[in-house]
């Protein structure tokens, strides 16, 4: 009889597991999903930068978190891109660092998170919004709905603005720093994406940094229960489908 | 399931016809061997064991050829792991057959001891009903027919002392424990990769973050499990009369069901 192929055996065997090769290596990781985490925490970003423009978009919200970590010293190295993060900030407070700001940015900010507020009553920036009447019509929910279903491909480009985005603030807070040598230093040239090589790569480099961020440091995770209450009140305001259309 | 459905080519077939003329093969097919292979009472408890066990199989068998509603991927893999175990065990106990028939047996004879003394716990702080002190009596005395309950030993491990995995391996069938056993243990254990695919739908809607919903959806059956199981028929047969030695016809009621079913002309044949 023919020897048999052996199944799996790059894995160590312990009792009666099979560790894979990766966990072998590196010891238990701590998983952190694009989907479930990152895209609620994101999303207000994304829809500044459609409502907007990438680089427009860019402009409001690196003005608008230069005012949050100037408000006080202890958010001064904060990266203000998670939502969850702004949970910390009182009501209050958050519309006094928007209103008092010497950038013109406020109306163009409220504009694009205003579908979020009127769905998602729970968003930690609704406090913007304080005191209008919002609207939440079914067209706004189409929208929000488009946009969430585009940033589930992780490589789109809306997804890659809106992570680059992330990562910007990370820079700009002065909280992360690369080597000169590496893809992530030429990273204005994320512009390109998806058209040069280069652009590519830099992409590449951001999607894992973001990893990096919300996984074990939790550099720019809240940590808070947005994420999940952004999904259950998914479950609130619409009802499930099924692939076939019913 | 209607019993007169169009097959593949168009043409008519009688489901229940064609199963009623399958089980009367397997009966006929086990009676064969039973005939050809007398009790011996040197060894009575081989031919208890493999020859029930060789029963059992075609009980399996002729059960889910009875039910064609149950040829689903939802309820037909739970016999067809059991049909999977019992072609194991045969395989297995016909290596040794003296040594591990009486190990078969003590095993289940300790299991029924540990039921029976589960209901005695139970009913200790409580009147016992007339009929539950008939119960408890039966299965005593069943148990003193074949060895004194007091002397039974009762093993908390499984039967064989090895794993299912270990047994196939000895007995040259770790393909059928690979490809058989443990895919349809997956359905027989309501295991995460069988309710996934079978009892769950992924909703479409983005803002659900794509979970997965429960659902209970009726399947149309499939005629593919009453084959696998006419298969693993005709697989036990053969083992048991490889290992045995006997020499009797192989397998007719298989192939007879595949002639029927690939040209429904020999169904009357």
């Amino acid at each position: 009889m023919a020897a048999r192929t052996p199944v799996l055996a790059d894995h160590r065997k312990v009792g009666s597991r099979l560790i894979a090769p990766f966990n072998d290596m590196f010891g238990p990781t701590r998983d952190v999903s694009w989907i479930n985490t990152m895209i609620p925490e994101l999303l207000w970003i994304a829809l500044i930068q459609d409502v907007h423009g990438s680089r427009r978009g860019v402009e409001i919200i690196t003005a608008f978190t230069r005012d949050v970590r100037a408000s006080s010293a202890d958010r001064s190295t904060e990266i203000w891109a998670a939502a969850g993060k702004f949970t910390a900030i009182p009501g209050e407070a958050l519309r006094a660092i928007v209103t008092g700001s010497p950038e013109n940015y406020a109306d163009e900010l409220r504009d694009a998170l205003r579908p979020l507020a009127a769905w998602y009553p729970s968003h930690p920036l609704n406090a913007l919004l304080a005191g209008e009447t919002l609207d939440a019509s079914a067209d706004e929910l189409t929208y929000l709905k488009r946009t969430v279903a585009t940033l589930f491909d992780r490589s789109c480009k809306a997804a890659i603005m809106t992570q680059a985005t992330a990562v910007w603030l990370a820079f700009d807070a002065d909280r992360l720093k690369v080597a000169p040598d590496l893809s992530l230093a030429q990273f204005p040239r994320i512009e390109e994406y998806p058209e040069t090589e280069l652009s590519l790569r830099i992409a590449a480099s951001i999607r894992a940094s973001l990893n990096q961020f919300f996984g074990d440091t939790a550099i720019m995770a809240s940590e808070s229960d947005w994420p999940a209450a952004f999904w259950n009140r998914g479950l609130e305001i619409a009802p499930c489908e099924d692939y076939d259309g019913r | 399931m209607d019993a007169d459905e169009d097959d593949a080519a168009g043409q008519a077939i009688d489901v229940l016809a064609i199963t009623g003329r399958f089980r009367a093969g397997v009966n006929l097919e086990l009676a064969a061997r039973l005939a050809a292979w007398p009790p011996d009472f040197n060894h009575i408890q081989v031919h208890e064991v493999i020859g029930g066990m060789l029963a059992r199989q075609a009980t399996l068998i002729k059960g889910l050829a009875d039910a064609p509603p149950i040829w689903t991927a939802n309820s037909a893999p739970v016999i067809l792991r059991a049909i999977a175990d019992v072609y194991i065990n045969i395989a297995w106990l016909l290596l040794k057959p003296q040594e591990r028939c009486l190990q078969f047996i003590s095993f289940g004879l300790g299991q029924s001891k540990l039921e029976l003394e589960h209901y005695r716990a139970e009913i200790s702080s409580r009147e016992v009903t007339p009929e539950e002190t008939a119960m408890l009596g039966a299965q005593e005395a069943w148990i003193d027919s074949q060895r004194a309950t007091f002397l039974q030993d009762v093993n908390l491990g499984n039967w064989s002392g090895t794993s299912v995995r270990k047994m196939a391996e000895e007995a040259g069938c770790v393909d059928f424990y690979n490809f058989v056993y443990t895919p349809f243990s997956a359905c027989a254990h309501s295991m995460w990769h069988h309710i996934a695919k079978y009892n769950l739908v992924t909703c479409s809607n983005p803002l659900h973050r794509h979970h997965r919903r429960p659902t209970s959806a009726a399947a149309d059956p499939d005629i593919h499990y009453l084959l696998l199981a006419a298969k693993y028929w005709a697989k036990t047969l053969g083992t048991f009369d490889e290992r045995t030695g006997i020499a009797v016809n192989r397998s007719a009621a298989y192939t007879q069901l595949v002639a029927e079913l690939t040209d429904p002309a020999d169904a009357d044949e």
